[in-house]
C-alpha cells in the first residue's frame, strides 16, 4: 500500500478550500459565534467568583480557545464533503478506482482542515492572547505533548465524522446526520463545558467514549492541569481510540458497501 | 477471456408505503419493502479486444450490470470474472484493469485544472512516467486537450469535459473500458470524434470495450456485438451485422399522392396486407416484408389505385431493429445465435 499516492488529494483539497473563501469564512463564523457565546457566559459567571471548579478566568479563556480551534478544524464544510460523496453518488467514481475510500477521505480532510485550522489558530489564538495571559497557563515543556495530542484529536474527529458520513448510505439525509454528530461531540467532548463540571456518572460515561479525546484531553495537556506522566497516559488513550476507530470504520465501510444502492444513475 | 458473467442477479429492496400521511406514518411503525429484480440471472462472456454494446430501454438493468462489473455494486448472486479477477473480492485489483466513463458523472475534480486531475490519476494508478507522457501526448493530439488542459473542470463545456473524461479513463492503459452513455448531450462533431477515438483504442490497443448508449449510431460505429437486456434479462446477444441481416427485413415506401384518398389506406391494408400509415392528407407510408414484395411491386400497386407525385423508399436500419426488440416484437433465442 503506497500511502504517498494519496498526497495529491491533500494538495487538491487545500486549493479547493482556498477557492471557496466565502464558505470557509462562514463556517469559521459559525464556530466563532459559538465560542463568543460561551465566552460571554463564562465572563458573567467569573464576575461572581474568581475560581470555578478549579478553573480561573485565565484558564477558561484558553479552554474556550482550544475548543474553538478544534471545532473549526474539520468544520461543517469539510465534514459535509464526505456525506456529499455518498449522497450524490459520486462515490461510484471513487470506488471504480484503485483507492481506499477511507484513505482518500482522510487525505482530503487533512488538506481542507489544514486551511481551516490555520485560520482558526490565527483568529482564535490572536483573540485569546489579547484577553488572557498565556504564560500563566502554558509551559513550553508541554508543547510537544500537546502537539501529538492535537494531531490524535484531529484524527479521532475525522474518524467519527467519516463514520457519520458513511451513515448517509442508509439515511439519504446528510444534514441531520452531521448535526447529530456535532451535538453529541459538543456535549461529550467538553467543547460546551469542561467535563469536570458534569456529574460523576456523566464523566464516567464520557470516559468510556471517544469524544473527550477531541477537546477535553488536549486542553488538559495544554493547560498543564496534569503531570507529564499522566499526559503520556492520555496520549495512549487517544492512540487506542485512533486504532480502534480506524478499524471499526473500515469494517463498517465494507458492510455498508455491500448493502448500498449508489444514488442516481 | 476478458469478462465472464454467470447467473448474475441483483435484487433491490425498495421501501413501499401507501400514499399520503397515513401511509407514511404506517411505514415508520412497520416498514414494508418490495423486492425488485433489476438484473435477473444474466450470463455472457466477452473475449479480449471485443467491442460490445450493452443496451436496453430505460430501467432495463444496464447500469446496474455495469456497476457490478466494475465492483461498485455487490451482486445478490452469481459470479463475475473480469480479467480473471472477481471485482467483489478484489475491488482494487479489478479497478487497476478497468477504465470507466459515466456520461452523467465526471472523474475530474471540479476545482483544479484538468492537468492536475490527470496528475492525481497518475499517482492513483501509479502510472510510469513514460506511459503517462506518451498517453498525454496522444490524447492531446486527438482531442485537442491543449486548449483547455489548464482550465478547471468547472469551466469546461460538456464536449470538452467528456473528451477530458475519456482521456482520464485511459491514462493507465486499462484492459477493459466501460462507457456508460459516453456521448450523451454532445454535438455531432464531438460525438464523431469520440467514436473514432474509441474505435482506435479498441483496434490498436486491443482494449475490450463495453458500451451502453441510447444513441444507436454509437453502437453501429463502435460495436461488433450487441447484447440487449430488458427487465433484467438478456433478450438478444448477437453480432451487430447479423442483427441487421436477420431482422432487418422491413422496408417501406413513402408516397406523396396527387389527390387525397381516404379509401386508399383501407384498400392497401386489406388487399395487400401492408402496414400502412397516413403521414398527412397527401402522404402515406406502406411498410412491407422483403420476403413478400419488392419495392417495385408495392409502388406499382399504389400506382394502380391512385396518382403518385413522389416516392421515397425507406431502407431498414439498426434503429428500427432495436426499436422492435425494445417493443418485444423480436425475441432472439439463444440457439439461433450460434
Amino acid at each position: 500500500m503506497n500511502i504517498l499516492k494519496y498526497r495529491g488529494f491533500t494538495r487538491c483539497a487545500i486549493s479547493e478550500k482556498i477557492n471557496y473563501r466565502s464558505r470557509l469564512l462562514l463556517n469559521l463564523a459559525q464556530s466563532g459565534i459559538e465560542a463568543a457565546a460561551t465566552f460571554f457566559l463564562w465572563r458573567t459567571l467569573f464576575n461572581e467568583q474568581s475560581v470555578i471548579n478549579g478553573y480561573t478566568w485565565n484558564n477558561m479563556v484558553f479552554y474556550i480557545m482550544i475548543a474553538f480551534i478544534m471545532n473549526a478544524t474539520l468544520g461543517y464544510g469539510t465534514e459535509s464533503n464526505i456525506s456529499n460523496k455518498v449522497l450524490s453518488g459520486s462515490i461510484a467514481m471513487d470506488l471504480a478506482k484503485p483507492l481506499s475510500f477511507q484513505h482518500m477521505c482522510f487525505a482530503e480532510t487533512i488538506g481542507s482542515s489544514l486551511v481551516e485550522g490555520i485560520l482558526a489558530i490565527i483568529t482564535g489564538g490572536g483573540i485569546a492572547l489579547l484577553l488572557g495571559d498565556i504564560t500563566q497557563v502554558f509551559a513550553l515543556s508541554y508543547f510537544g505533548l500537546f502537539l501529538i495530542s492535537f494531531v490524535l484529536a484531529f484524527t479521532i474527529k475525522f474518524l467519527i465524522s467519516y463514520f457519520a458520513g458513511l451513515c448517509c448510505f442508509f439515511t439519504s439525509n446528510g444534514y441531520g446526520v452531521i448535526y447529530l454528530r456535532q451535538v453529541i461531540t459538543d456535549v461529550f467532548s467538553g467543547a460546551l463545558l469542561p467535563l469536570s463540571f458534569y456529574p460523576l456518572w456523566f464523566q464516567k460515561l464520557s470516559n468510556a467514549l471517544p469524544f473527550q479525546s477531541i477537546v477535553y484531553l488536549p486542553t488538559q495537556i495544554f493547560l498543564g492541569r496534569i503531570a507529564v506522566s499522566a499526559a503520556w497516559k492520555l496520549l495512549g488513550v487517544q492512540l487506542l481510540w485512533v486504532i480502534f476507530l480506524w478499524w471499526f470504520d473500515r469494517l463498517f465501510f465494507h458492510l455498508a458497501v455491500r448493502k448500498i444502492t449508489i444514488h442516481g444513475g | 477471456m476478458s469478462i465472464e458473467v454467470t447467473g448474475l442477479t441483483k435484487v433491490f429492496r425498495l421501501p413501499s408505503h401507501a400514499p399520503g400521511l397515513k401511509g407514511a406514518l404506517k411505514h415508520i411503525v412497520k416498514p414494508q419493502y418490495t423486492e425488485k429484480t433489476a438484473v435477473d440471472n444474466v450470463s455472457f462472456t466477452i473475449q479480449d479486444g471485443e467491442s460490445v454494446a450493452y443496451i436496453g430501454p430505460n430501467g432495463a438493468g444496464k447500469s446496474t450490470t455495469i456497476k457490478m462489473l466494475t465492483g461498485i455494486l455487490y451482486a445478490s448472486s452469481g459470479k463475475v470474472l473480469v480479467e480473471e479477477i472477481d471485482p467483489f473480492e478484489d475491488r482494487m485489483g479489478n479497478a487497476r484493469n478497468i477504465g470507466v466513463v459515466f456520461g452523467q458523472r465526471t472523474q475530474l475534480w471540479w476545482d483544479i485544472p484538468v492537468e492536475e486531475s490527470f496528475r492525481l490519476l497518475k499517482d492513483i494508478y501509479e502510472i510510469p512516467d513514460a506511459v503517462y507522457r506518451d498517453n498525454i501526448a496522444l490524447f492531446t493530439e486527438i482531442f485537442g486537450l491543449g486548449e483547455f488542459i489548464q482550465r478547471t473542470a468547472r469551466r469546461l463545456s460538456l464536449g470538452q469535459r467528456m473528451r477530458a473524461d475519456l482521456a482520464a479513463s485511459l491514462l493507465h492503459d486499462p484492459k477493459v473500458l466501460y462507457l456508460d452513455e459516453p456521448t450523451i448531450g454532445l454535438d455531432i462533431t464531438v460525438k464523431e470524434n469520440m467514436r473514432q477515438f474509441i474505435r482506435r483504442i479498441n483496434k490498436e490497443r486491443g482494449t475490450t470495450v463495453i458500451l451502453t448508449s441510447h444513441d444507436l449510431q454509437d453502437i453501429e460505429d463502435i460495436c461488433e456485438r450487441v447484447i440487449v437486456i430488458d427487465e433484467g434479462k438478456i433478450v438478444t446477444d448477437v453480432a451487430t451485422h447479423k442483427l441487421q441481416e436477420m431482422y432487418a427485413h422491413d422496408r417501406g415506401v413513402r408516397a406523396v399522392l396527387k389527390h387525397p384518398d381516404p379509401q386508399l389506406i383501407r384498400k392497401l391494408s386489406e388487399d395487400l396486407r401492408l402496414h400502412v400509415t397516413e403521414n398527412d392528407a397527401h402522404t402515406i407510408t406502406a411498410m412491407f416484408n422483403i420476403n413478400d414484395y419488392t419495392a417495385y411491386e408495392v409502388i406499382h400497386k399504389i400506382g394502380q389505385l391512385t396518382d403518385i407525385s413522389d416516392i421515397t423508399v425507406i431502407e431498414p436500419d439498426i434503429k428500427q431493429v432495436i426499436e422492435k426488440v425494445y417493443r418485444s416484437e423480436l425475441v432472439v433465442k439463444e440457439e439461433s445465435l450460434l
